[in-house]
């Protein structure tokens, strides 16, 4: 368990003294059995923590929330998803792993709208421009979709990518040259593409520092064609992360200035309201026009809770 | 409901793990996890667990080989004969 990836094929075996679980979290043996009285294998097993698998990606909870089950909250795209298999697919390159000096609302808010494609996103625009749409989040969910425009595409991964893209013979025509991606508050993306599914998500490290990680999954039976598209589809979306993060760092920073005196937003930018609206209901102390002292927050969201009820 | 393995196939499914080729990655804390099966089951002793256990990080080690270095007699046949 203490290691990256790998399989644990017969037990877990805790590194400190080697103790053995068995799969199923129950305890198989203390290490030196012989020098502690009979132990239960239940009353001593591992923890249980709340998971649950939604087409092969694996959701751990440590503490229950007020959020359903993720295949609850997936239900709306549950047909659409299933088109994709992702639960067959494999990793391609492992975890990608970044510290952002951002608070992490800024790494959704840049995210959960399409307003800034069209200036910040040259190689998206390119690919999806003016078919990109997404949808409000509504009850812990947005669906955003970027469908390829018929332009040869000026970049060159982009019109190599429109040239080569093959999507798996189970997409249905609809889906075949089309980018979707699902936000599930508060803080992850499953995004699909004809050739890959991947993930990523945004965790809060300090009020001004997050980590973003994020992996890639394709198909096990893809062929040269695929593979290259994959790769250049890699290409495009590497671009678009690298612009987004300096996004993210400029409206950080923006915020940080006198004159800053809240943003504007358009009417296409209802995902970042919606999302706001989303940790408002969760957050009352969101609602306050001045910044609380770090340590009063947990004390007004709970009396601002009390008084709402 | 998940069907639990009969015992026998349980005991033979651990005898291969404790079986596990020496040097494969992660072979070392498969034996030991199939050892402490055996030592719940009365097969081996609290000894020769033991000397699974330091094994268990390394690999390439044969407990078989540490237990004759250590002394240790009981060494089940069913070990010894494979």
């Amino acid at each position: 368990m203490t290691q990256d990836q790998g399989t644990c094929k017969n037990a877990l075996i805790c590194p400190f003294h080697g103790w053995v679980y068995n799969l199923d979290g129950t305890l198989r043996g203390a290490a030196r059995p012989d020098t502690f009285p009979a132990l239960d294998k239940d009353e001593f097993a591992l923890r249980t923590v709340e998971h649950e698998i939604w087409n092969g990606f694996v959701f751990v909870r440590f503490k229950e929330g007020p959020q359903p089950s993720v295949k609850k909250l997936l239900s709306p795209y549950e047909q659409e998803a299933a088109c994709y298999n992702i639960a067959d697919q494999v990793p391609t390159d492992g975890f990608w792993v970044e510290h952002s000096p951002v608070n992490w609302k800024s790494i959704r808010d840049v995210d959960n709208e399409g307003y800034h494609v069209a200036m910040a996103h040259p190689g998206l625009q390119d690919l999806y421009g003016s078919n990109y749409r997404d949808e409000p989040y509504e009850n812990g969910v947005s669906r955003s979709e970027g469908q390829f425009t018929t332009s040869n595409g000026r970049h060159w991964a982009v019109r190599n990518y429109k040239k080569l893209s093959k999507p798996q013979t189970s997409l249905p025509k609809s889906l075949a040259k089309t980018w979707i991606y699902y936000g599930i508050f508060p803080n992850s993306v499953i995004a699909m593409t004809p050739e890959t599914s991947l993930f990523y998500q945004e965790f809060p490290v300090s009020v001004g520092e997050s980590i973003i990680r994020s992996a890639t999954y394709r198909y096990p039976n893809e062929d040269r064609q695929q593979k290259v598209a994959r790769y250049l589809a890699s290409r495009i979306d590497r671009e678009t992360v690298v612009e987004d993060q300096q996004l993210t760092i400029w409206s950080n920073e923006s915020m940080l200035s006198n004159s800053f005196d809240g943003f504007h937003l358009s009417d296409l930018e209802y995902g970042v309201r919606t999302y706001h609206d989303h940790l408002r209901a969760l957050l009352p102390v969101y609602n306050i026009k001045e910044t609380p002292n770090e340590n009063e927050i947990n004390h007004l969201n709970f009396s601002l809770d009390a008084k709402s009820a | 409901m998940r069907h639990k393995p009969s015992i026998s196939l349980e005991f033979e499914a651990q005898k291969m793990f404790l079986f596990s080729k020496i040097g494969v990655p992660g072979s070392g804390a498969i034996r030991y996890a199939a050892a402490m099966f055996f030592y719940n089951h009365d097969k081996i002793s609290a000894e020769m667990l033991e000397i699974y256990r330091r094994c268990c990080k390394f690999d390439k080690e044969d407990p078989i080989d540490l237990a004759q270095f250590e002394g240790i007699e009981d060494i089940p046949n069913f070990i010894l004969e494979l």
